[in-house]
């Protein structure tokens, strides 16, 4: 027989004799119902968290690109994981557009915090933006070499370099409920003809699942 | 000799141990005090510790000086160690002329993020920075507020923490 609440089993009154295994019995289920609840709780508690943050400059961005020029650890930059409690250990902007089918569908906030500087000349009041974009892979084409991916949303902030002497610090943020076909993208743009720019040491990028795709709850 | 479950390490007796009214005693109790633990991420979860402030205003803020804001409320000590997310924005007013505006948010002092705004044309655009720390019980988060131009500024910050994810 069994209690009705936790649905731990108990002795009957013909099988009194039997305490010890039934003590272990008890000890055991109650200790796998405890840990499933403690692992949905933890999740709760604690969402999917990812923190990168570069060690050395990211160098070379050029003016008015065609194209996209990435600042995230997919531009080659030296990243270190700040912080990651999820069981993936792909960067944030990994291509490989597994991240959310690891971490499960649902609502995201994606940042980023970047501070761009000339690495030269400075041309007054030309335009940085600092992008987050979220690719989604369109899986009707099949091809494995050239899979086709649209851009399904972006957050965009745009700044004017002031020429004060000091970096233009940029923070760009995005909520968005994303699949496990999506990938992220850091992206940067700017206007500095007269010189490159670098974002400097200490980018930090980070995502953070707020509530999961059929219930979206913020936690 | 009793023996103890794997993970938690709940007590039960083997086959020739003597059960008496302790070794229940022990098992229930071990069992309750795992269910408090558990209770405290149910808390955590329902009651997300957030933090919303205005500060009180700094004046005499001058020019070309990276000034760390030290008016009433506007530093935040960490309450429980966790991963913690910040959004500050800066109101700043009371200078001449300025060209540009920057808040910076610091953990102990270290810069973690920040934002600049051209404020040319002497347009008051208001910098507002956001980003996460991975801070310690006692850490202290401040900011500094950074304007070129003439006159002196005034700064009010607004601040707002919340824990993401709980390090204990």
């Amino acid at each position: 027989m069994t209690v009705d609440l936790t649905d731990l089993s108990c002795m009957d009154g013909e099988n009194v004799a039997a305490i010890a295994l039934q003590m272990q019995n008890t000890a055991l289920q109650a200790e796998a119902r405890i840990l499933a609840l403690e692992q949905l709780l933890r999740r709760a508690a604690n969402p999917y968290t990812i923190i990168q943050t570069s060690t050395a400059n990211i160098t070379g961005l050029v003016a008015n690109l065609t194209g996209e020029q990435y600042v995230g650890p997919q531009g080659g930059g030296t990243f270190t994981m700040t912080f990651n409690n999820t069981p993936s250990n792909r960067n944030i902007d990994e291509t490989g557009r597994n991240l959310i089918g690891e971490l499960g569908e649902g609502m995201y906030e994606i940042g980023i915090f970047c501070a761009l500087q000339p690495s030269g000349v400075v041309d007054d009041n030309s335009f940085r933006a600092l992008t987050i974009g979220v690719d989604r892979l369109d899986p009707t084409v099949i091809s494995s070499i050239t899979p086709s991916s649209r851009r399904v949303v972006s957050s965009l902030y745009t700044e004017f370099e002031a020429n004060a002497g000091i970096p233009m610090d940029m923070t760009c943020t995005l909520r968005y409920r994303l699949t496990a076909l999506d990938q992220i993208k850091f992206l940067v743009e700017h206007g500095n003809t007269s010189s490159t720019l670098n974002a400097l040491a200490g980018t930090i990028v980070w995502l953070t699942k707020i509530g999961t795709a059929d219930s979206v709850v913020v936690v | 000799m009793p023996k103890n479950t794997d993970i938690y390490g709940f007590t039960y007796p083997c086959p020739g141990d003597t059960i008496d009214p302790l070794a229940f005693k022990t098992l229930a109790e071990q069992i309750d005090t795992k269910m408090f633990d558990v209770n405290a991420d149910w808390t955590t979860a329902l009651n997300r510790r957030n933090y919303d402030l205005f500060s009180a205003q700094q004046s005499g803020i001058a020019s070309g000086v990276d000034t760390v804001i030290t008016a009433t409320d506007s530093q935040y000590t960490i309450p429980v160690a966790g991963i913690w997310l910040f959004s500050i924005q800066a109101t700043h007013f009371g200078w001449a002329t300025i060209n540009v505006a920057r808040i910076r948010v610091r953990q102990n002092g270290t810069l973690r993020c920040a934002q600049a705004v051209n404020c040319e044309n002497n347009s008051q655009q208001l910098p507002h920075a956001r980003g996460p720390m991975v801070a310690a019980a006692g850490d202290v988060m401040s900011t500094a507020f950074f304007f070129t131009g003439t006159g002196t500024a005034a700064v009010q910050v607004q601040i707002s923490a919340k824990l993401i994810v709980r390090l204990a």
